[in-house]
């Protein structure tokens, strides 16, 4: 396409690098923002440029912050003595809006897999170790994806962790709720079945 | 269960065909070249959701086309299923059943057994160990999901650890991440171990009986699984080559060495049986497979016949129909050149045919 101005074929081309938008979408964005006033666009400008500055990643939990430490962390009504372990931010986030859990995060930034050129060395799994040394941690929630990387995580994490007087949990995995057991797929039901759980231990997760 | 009838577009030399199937014996016959072992294939990919003659699924698509398509209805006891199969050039293959889409198409594997028997088997006695342990893991997987679940697991586990020791140079041994993996392949490497073991001890009897039917004659055949974990439990092994890993950058013992040594009266088939003792005993393996995964599965597989004509002498073939006519199989599918030669072949066969004439 050409464009008559250069300055919005570049605000163009920018709008374009974000995930999940196309050309044309870009187009229409950055003509809608040319028909705003120009200080509501300045406000827009504004938003990100401080975001991207200011933003910082929590010293505790490394979860995205507005302060050296960052909300959960310190939180009052939260419980300082459980902490869940995710691979990333959007887990945090996922976690969070079911609003049934209240203890601390720790966010990993990944999980092991050389092949990807992922060591312990590049998580931050030191931190954790400290963090529930210093902090007197009582229980550690291993909220990991359930892959091949995610159980190497996992396992790797409890020999860290074997000389600290913590109790270590996983997620249950099994057939999702509202699913059709007909229509599970051969596996997830053989897991579920294998990992069955007594029935008041069904009723207190309904 | 049965294959009732399947739906063919854009596979292969199919631009859109449909054909229907016996629950008895279906003959496909045809001249070279006319499509007989494309259509098997056709049937194993609603079976098992891959190709079994043709490898990767873009090798598959007709010329110039840019998708394949197969659909069939499978019957048994007394309900219908249809099964899709649909991929697309260099995008994901899609698999359904009854209208619904599986996450993963692992989890279609031994929905509907089958067992092919066709004219490149003879590699399974001459090639390396691959080729046997493929064929194992492919029946295994088939009789239970779960085998199927650790395999995949234990392979990615050693992919993770033999890249970890490649990388290693740059850095000094992570121990606990060592022990980590080694912990996960015992844990994978026993449970698959067993299953193997137990596979070969209950195949001997079927798999000496159907060489004797099969040769008339009385040659003792025995199949022995051999594997590092026979003798060792492989965390102690893992730890007892830990060095030499790092030092040959890959993972030197486990059950991705195993294999399986077939011998025909106490010496080895591959070195001192003739071409017909070899086609023999791999057939004769096939149809103790079969039975494996029949009395897993509680339901017969389908057999897959492709150019046995070529492999077989008349006599060994007629042992093979008569075997295959009987109660102990299902449902059959036999590919040949010749039209006549099959009708007389299965002239007095108890089974329903269905003849298939393709040009
Ligand atoms: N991807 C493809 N697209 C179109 N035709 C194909 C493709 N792959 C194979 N064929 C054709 O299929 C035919 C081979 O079919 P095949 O089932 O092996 O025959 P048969 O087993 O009857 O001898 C050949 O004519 C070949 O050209
Ligand atoms: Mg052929
Ligand atoms: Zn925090």
């Amino acid at each position: 396409m050409n464009f008559p101005s250069k300055l919005i074929e570049d605000a163009v081309s920018e709008f374009e690098k974000l995930p999940g938008i196309g050309h044309k979408t870009a187009l229409r964005l950055v003509l809608h923002l040319l028909k705003q006033q120009p200080q509501q666009a300045q406000q827009f400008v504004d938003a990100i440029s401080r975001m991207r500055r200011e933003v910082q990643y929590c010293r505790e939990c490394h979860n995205i912050s507005d302060a050296d430490l960052c909300a959960i962390c310190s939180g009052s009504k939260r419980n300082h003595k459980l902490v869940c372990v995710v691979e990333n931010i959007r887990d945090v986030i996922a976690i969070e809006s079911t609003q049934q859990y209240f203890g601390l995060y720790h966010v990993l930034g990944g999980v092991i897999s050389p092949l990807e050129g992922i060591g312990p060395e590049k998580l931050q799994i030191d931190s954790l170790t400290r963090r529930i040394e210093a902090n007197g941690i009582e229980e550690v929630i291993m909220a990991l994806n359930p892959t091949v990387e995610g159980d190497t995580t996992i396992y790797y994490l409890s020999k860290k962790m074997e000389h600290l007087p913590v109790k270590i949990t996983t997620l249950s995995r099994g057939v999702a709720f509202g699913a059709e057991l007909e229509y599970t797929d051969d596996m997830t039901l053989a897991r579920s079945i294998s990992s069955r759980l007594p029935y008041e231990n069904y009723l207190v997760q309904r | 269960m049965h294959l009732e009838s399947i739906h063919i577009n854009s596979f292969r030399n199919y631009a859109k065909s449909d054909f229907s199937f016996a629950d008895g014996i279906s003959i496909i016959t045809g001249p070279n070249g006319s499509g007989k072992t494309n259509l098997l294939d056709a049937v194993y990919y609603l079976c098992v959701g891959k190709s079994y003659f043709n490898g990767q699924d873009g090798n598959n698509v007709k010329h110039a086309e840019t998708h394949f398509f197969i659909k069939g209805c499978f019957a048994d006891l007394g309900r219908t299923d249809t099964v899709t199969v649909a991929y697309r050039l260099h995008d994901v293959k899609l698999i359904t059943r009854n209208e619904v889409k599986y996450e993963k198409i692992a989890a279609h594997t031994g929905r509907y057994p089958v067992v092919v028997i066709d004219p490149d088997d003879t590699l399974l006695v001459v090639e390396g160990s691959e080729e046997r342990r493929r064929l194992i893991d492919n029946i295994l997987s088939q009789a239970d999901t779960a085998y199927l679940e650790a395999l995949i697991s234990y392979n990615k586990f050693l992919q993770q650890r033999n890249s970890y020791l490649k990388q290693r140079y740059s850095q000094t041994t992570d121990h606990v991440l060592m022990d980590t993996f080694d912990a996960q392949l015992h844990r994978y490497g026993h449970q698959l171990h067993d299953y193997r073991l137990n596979l070969i001890q209950a195949i001997e009897p079927d798999f000496n009986s159907y060489y004797e039917l099969l040769s008339g004659g009385r040659e003792r055949t025995t199949i022995a699984y051999q594997s590092d974990l026979a003798q060792a439990d492989l965390l102690q092994l893992l730890k007892g080559s830990r060095d030499k890993d790092m030092e040959y950058q890959r993972t030197t013992l486990g059950i991705h060495r195993d294999d399986y040594i077939i011998s025909l009266n106490g010496k080895l088939l591959k070195k001192a049986g003739s071409q017909g003792q070899k086609k023999t005993a791999i057939v004769a393996l096939k149809l103790a497979l079969y039975q494996f995964v029949r009395r897993n599965k509680q339901m017969m597989p389908l057999l897959l016949l492709d150019d046995i004509f070529d492999k077989l002498d008349p006599d060994r073939l007629k042992n093979l129909l008569r075997c295959i006519d009987g109660d102990a199989f299902g449902q059959i599918m036999i590919t040949d050149t010749e039209p006549g030669r099959m009708l007389q072949a299965l002239e007095t066969s108890r089974k329903k045919l269905h003849y298939i004439y393709l040009t």
